[in-house]
Formats: C-alpha cells, sequence, structure tokens
C-alpha cells in the first residue's frame, strides 16, 4: 500500500466518521430553510477543510455548550470581532478570508483566545469551526478525489 | 606563580593583601584585575590543572526540593572552574533586571545597568566577546529573517557563544604574575575571625593529603560558586556557630536557577518558515569562529507592566513522527471516536483548519511525498523569582575533608507559574496574530506536573542588598557586618535575569577589583 498524503490522511478520518453516524451536520440549519443561511454558508466558505474544522469545532463545543446553537453562533459571529458588513455573504470567498484573517487577529490582539485540548485559538475560529460541526452538510463537504484506501 | 599546596609544610603562615578563595571565572578576573597594581595576591583552588575525581567529589550532596543534577557534576573543581566546559553563552543582564519590580517579591539590586556598563565592557574583553549590537535585526538577513512579530509585544534578541576556557586562557598569564601566587589543591576548611566576629584575620587550607596550612591578608574573597559560597559562611566558625554574615538567617536563602520547561509547541502557518536566525550559528572572528543564536525575548516595558519575570524563548524545530497509514490507521481513528476521544492526530486537523484561516498553502512536494508537519518547540527559559524557600542548607554528611555537605532545596514559586504562563500566552497570541501560526500549552495549571530542568546556574544564595536584614552583602560584595570579607560570584546576584550569569560575574568581579584596589591603596 502506497504512502498516504496528508489530506489522504483526512479522508480516513472523514471515511471514518461517516459509517459511524457521528451527528456532525445532523441538524437542519444551512440547509437553506432557516433564518441567517446565507451567512451561514458564507462563513462556512472560509474554511476548504470542514472535516478538520469539524473536529475542532467540536472539541470546542465539549467546553462550550452553551454555544451549541446555530443561531447563537451566527449572532457571536457576526457581532464580534470585526462585525459583518452588510452584504459580506455575497462576497466572494477571498474577501470573506480576509474578514476571517482580520477577525482571527484582532481576536489574538485583544485577547479573545479560547484553549481547545490545549491550543490557543482565537474565538472566532472557534466559532466558526463549531458551526461546521452543526451545520455542515456531508454534500457540502468536498468528495474525495481519489480511493481512502491506495 | 603557581604552588602545590600538598608540598606546603602544615602550620605554615603565607601572607597576602589579598586571599581569594576559588579559581572559577569570578576567581581569575578578580585576581587578573589585582595583579597590576602591586597587591600580594593568594589564590587559594581547591583543584589542580586538571580534573581529578577525589577532589570533584568534594561537592557532592543531597538535593531535597525540584528534581536536580547531581551536585557533584554541577561545577568543575580545578583551576579554571566551570569555564572549563561552559557552552560560553553571554548576554548582559537587562535594565529591568537590576530595578525592584511590583509583583516580583525581593527584587531589585542596590545600582542599576548603567553602573556596571563600564564593567560590562571589561568583562566583553575577559570573555573575548566580539562588540555585539544589541538588536537582533543587525545580525539578520535576507536568508536568515528574524520573525515578523509586533515589536511592541515580542521581539528577537540574540545573545553570542564565546566559550572561553579559563585555564587554558589565562594560566600562563596569572603564572607569570610575580605577585599573584596560586595555591593549587588548597582547599578552605576553616574562617578565623576576631572575637566579636568582625573581622576575618585568617584561613586555613587544608589538602587531601592531610597537610593544613594558614592564609592570613587584608581582605579575603570568597569565589566559589552559588553553592558553595553559601556553604562556606554556613560552616560554623568559632563561637558563631551559625556561621559567618548569617544574623538573619539569610544566607543560603533564595537560592535561584534559570527554569528551563518545554513550554509550549508551535504549528507554523507556513511549513517552510525559515527559522534559521533561531538556530545556533557561526561566524568568523579574525582566526576564530564565534556562535550566535536569536531567542524571542518580551520588550522590558512588556515586562514590567505585566509584572512579569524576564524571560527568553528557544525555538527548537521539531517534525511530528510520520502519521500510521493504511487499514490500521483507519481502525485506530474510527475506534477512538467511537469511544468519544480524540484522535492523536488532531494537530494535524487544526493545521488545516490554520492554513485555510491564514490563507497559506502547503507546497506541492509536501502533498506528493506526504512531509510530516513541523512543529517547533518553545523552550521557555525564566528568571526565577526569589524565593526563601528555595535554600541551601548543610546536612548532617560530611565530606573527606570533615566538612558537612550540603543539601539544595530548590523550589518554584506561584510567582514562577503565573509569569511562565503568561508570558507564553503574550508569545502565543502574537505568533497568531501574525498570522504565523497557532501554540499549543504544554503546561498545564499544576507547577508541580512541569517537567522544569535548571541550567547549572547557581544564584541567589548571598545575596546583595544595601539593608543587612535582606541581604548577605552589601552594595560593594562585601558581607555585612564583616570588615573585610566579601563573595564574589553569582551568589551575590539579587535577582536572576534570564540569561547565563558569567558576563555579569565576571564584570561583577572587575568592579570589586577596582573596589578593592582602591581601598587597599587607602
Amino acid at each position: 500500500m502506497g504512502g498516504l498524503t496528508r489530506r489522504g490522511s483526512l479522508r480516513i478520518l472523514g471515511a471514518a466518521l461517516l459509517p459511524l453516524g457521528v451527528p456532525l451536520w445532523s441538524q437542519p440549519f444551512g440547509r437553506g430553510d432557516a433564518p441567517g443561511d446565507a451567512r451561514v454558508r458564507a462563513l462556512l466558505r472560509t474554511l476548504t477543510s470542514r472535516d478538520s474544522a469539524a473536529i475542532v469545532g467540536r472539541m470546542y463545543l465539549s467546553g462550550m455548550p452553551s454555544e451549541a446553537c446555530p443561531e447563537r453562533l451566527v449572532r457571536l459571529l457576526c457581532h464580534a470581532g470585526c462585525g459583518w458588513r452588510r452584504g459580506l455573504e455575497r462576497a466572494p470567498a477571498e474577501h470573506l478570508r480576509q474578514w476571517m484573517r482580520e477577525a482571527v487577529r484582532k481576536d489574538f490582539r485583544t485577547g479573545q483566545v479560547v484553549t481547545v485540548d490545549g491550543w490557543r485559538l482565537s474565538v472566532t475560529e472557534a466559532r466558526v469551526c463549531a458551526l461546521v460541526t452543526l451545520c455542515a452538510a456531508p454534500e457540502e463537504r468536498r468528495p474525495p478525489t481519489r480511493p481512502v484506501l491506495a | 606563580m603557581f604552588i602545590d599546596a600538598r608540598a606546603v609544610p602544615s602550620r605554615t603562615k603565607v601572607a597576602a593583601d589579598v586571599c581569594i578563595v576559588g579559581a572559577g571565572p569570578a576567581g581569575i578576573a578578580l585576581a587578573r584585575g589585582l595583579a597590576p597594581h602591586s597587591i600580594r595576591v593568594v589564590v587559594l583552588e581547591s583543584g589542580g590543572l586538571q580534573p581529578d575525581g577525589a577532589t570533584q567529589e568534594l561537592y557532592a550532596g543531597r538535593s531535597t526540593g525540584l528534581p536536580y543534577y547531581p551536585l557533584a557534576s554541577c561545577r568543575l573543581r580545578y583551576f579554571g572552574g566551570t569555564s572549563n566546559h561552559w557552552a560560553g553563552e553571554s548576554r548582559p543582564f537587562d535594565d529591568v533586571d537590576f530595578e525592584a519590580r511590583e509583583g516580583i517579591p525581593h527584587s531589585g539590586w542596590p545600582f542599576r545597568k548603567r553602573d556596571l556598563l563600564p564593567f560590562y565592557d571589561r568583562a566583553g574583553e575577559v570573555l573575548q566577546l566580539v562588540a555585539q549590537p544589541p538588536d537582533a535585526h543587525l545580525w539578520a538577513d535576507a536568508l536568515t529573517p528574524v520573525l515578523p512579530l509586533p515589536p511592541t509585544r515580542v521581539i528577537s534578541h540574540v545573545v553570542q557563544d564565546s566559550p572561553v576556557r579559563f585555564r587554558a586562557a589565562y594560566q600562563d598569564e596569572l603564572g607569570q604574575a610575580p605577585r599573584v601566587h596560586v595555591y593549587l589543591h588548597a582547599n578552605l576548611v576553616a574562617i578565623s575571625t576576631s572575637a566579636d566576629a568582625r573581622t576575618v584575620r585568617e584561613v586555613e587550607a587544608a589538602t587531601l593529603e592531610g597537610n593544613r596550612f594558614q592564609v592570613t591578608a587584608r581582605v579575603f574573597v570568597l569565589a566559589c560558586g552559588g553553592i558553595e559560597n553559601a556553604r562556606l559562611l554556613l560552616l560554623p566558625h568559632g563561637s558563631r556557630t551559625l556561621g559567618l554574615g548569617n544574623e538573619h538567617d539569610l544566607v543560603g536563602r533564595f537560592f535561584m536557577e534559570h527554569p528551563e520547561t518545554e513550554a509550549a509547541l508551535w504549528l507554523p502557518s507556513d511549513p517552510d518558515l525559515e527559522l534559521g536566525f533561531y538556530e545556533r550559528r557561526r561566524f568568523a572572528h579574525g582566526a576564530a569562529w564565534r556562535w550566535i543564536r536569536g531567542s524571542l525575548s518580551l520588550p522590558q516595558d512588556v515586562v514590567r507592566r505585566e509584572r512579569l519575570l524576564n524571560l527568553r524563548c528557544e525555538l527548537h524545530q521539531i517534525s511530528q513522527p510520520a502519521p500510521e497509514e493504511g487499514a490500521e490507521s483507519l481502525a485506530h481513528i474510527a475506534g477512538r471516536l467511537s469511544r468519544g476521544e480524540m484522535p492523536e492526530d488532531f494537530a494535524r486537523h487544526l493545521r488545516n483548519v490554520l492554513t485555510d484561516v491564514d490563507g497559506l498553502t502547503e507546497r506541492l512536494r509536501r502533498e506528493v511525498f506526504g512531509d510530516p508537519p513541523t512543529v517547533v518547540q518553545l523552550l521557555h527559559v525564566s528568571e526565577q523569582a526569589p524565593n526563601p524557600d528555595s535554600r541551601v542548607t548543610l546536612s548532617q554528611d560530611r565530606d573527606r575533608l570533615g566538612l558537612p555537605r550540603v543539601d539544595l532545596s530548590w523550589r518554584l514559586s506561584e510567582v514562577d507559574r503565573r509569569c511562565i504562563r503568561r508570558s507564553q500566552a503574550i508569545i502565543a497570541g502574537a505568533l497568531a496574530e501574525s498570522g504565523l501560526g497557532r501554540v499549543r500549552w504544554m503546561l498545564g495549571d499544576d507547577l508541580r506536573a512541569w517537567r522544569v530542568r535548571g541550567q547549572y546556574h547557581h544564584m541567589g544564595t548571598t545575596r546583595m542588598h544595601t539593608d543587612p536584614k535582606q541581604g548577605v552583602v552589601d552594595a560593594q560584595c562585601r558581607v555585612h557586618g564583616i570588615s573585610n570579607l566579601f563573595v564574589a560570584g553569582s551568589s551575590v546576584f539579587p535577582t536572576s535575569s534570564c540569561g547565563t550569569p558569567t558576563l555579569t560575574i565576571v564584570a561583577l568581579a572587575l568592579r570589586l577589583a577596582d573596589h578593592l584596589t582602591t581601598v587597599l591603596r587607602g
């Protein structure tokens, strides 16, 4: 068996999650039928490795169960950090990532930091990961581009 | 001139102006400083010109505090002392190190750094340092840049290594100095004082072969290292059963090290980030080589404002082990998750998130070859908070000369725990704010669970203070209450900074040489 790349290992992990039925995307929020849905989708677009984000998010939520609510997370994300500019949800992905980068840096500058499994993370990035955990639908995940086990 | 004390007949009386006990960096620097001034100097050195086991064993003792190295191997007991195998890292203390700081009990020196600057310059010559610009950016270049961190929060520092061996460098010079007599294999075993114990009259030296002789002098200086200086003062001397200079039970207390601990792991956003500035690298200096190494530090106003201990943070690049691949790995990860446990490669996932957040991507070759991610260990080296409960005492055991051995109880305090945690939080925040990655704590809340090591630096046991109730020696390193007994070396440091002590030890020895020259010329 050939060696797998780092991202290949992630696919293994993703494949491991699915058969276990881990409810990472069991809530309907984010499927197009809830208020704030556009902002959720926009926030999710700031990440490309959603499997990884879901893992980080789950760790965050285990320590912050009061935030295990998509509406609350969106509200916190859009009112803290750098704030949410009108129309940002329709902006190109790079604009969203720039918003994310600025929010993260501001968090670290102002001490808005959480510890997740020992890692010092900005509150904003941890909450976006939590949003992935709660909202990312399986169809939004990138399909494997090659077999999990080569 | 070198004299083998084993050949000196017992009951011989040796006379001098200054008797220096110990021929390490402090003692040798002091003797060199006195030599040009027609002052008769006797140096008593326990060892010879080469190491030997029996003499080295005189350093043995117990350690009952934090885990510590065997005391017999911490220092070298022969001419040149521990400089004969040191790494040579030299860095002057910072201004803040000399200040009485809020939040750091017992901090503050009796003088400021600027008072010591002329002696730092001369000490640099003794240690053969290259004149060193303090600005790390002047040492950086395009291939080895400093990290782009916010300078108001974290700065890069540079230290120079110049491992001068004092035996090799100064043996000939002292051997030819007409008024300097170095007695080898001569151990101080007793200090005799006047009846009121305000003046030292003579000291007794003994060899392992059994002969004993006395040295009379106008001035006596203990220069035996941070543990041994305290031990010699703690010995019962005549009617002074608590030792000399110990009226306020301070001798041996405030033992300090430079606590070193693997505080955190840094996961850089860019695995190819250039960190060469923070590795030890050499440069040509004439026909010789010197080394420099960068480290991270906090600006002094941050240290003051946040009430922190001084620190330096070394970066050591490591690699995570390659992930276990294949079906076994899949089963492992699935098993961990089904039990509600995190897979062990959480850091790998975190890197994925961070590379997205920071807008960086790993290079194609890493995709192809699957290189393990780069991880950088943040090695935190801290000043230690002065702590009276961290101390050297005498034990019941005795050495071959019949003297009590030492019992070292090295202890850290809540101040150390708070400062190390807060400093690491500042560094972690600065790295993340700069888009350089994220940091993982390796230190829990319980200080007792930290894996802390020392750096073989022994300081503080005869601390300097103008008030006899707060210090063993005064601002001139004279033992309070005794007119002609002085102490040289790191045992007089009231605080320890975060850098290596040797440059400051030598600077203080040269300062003491100037003072004694003035006093003796009267």
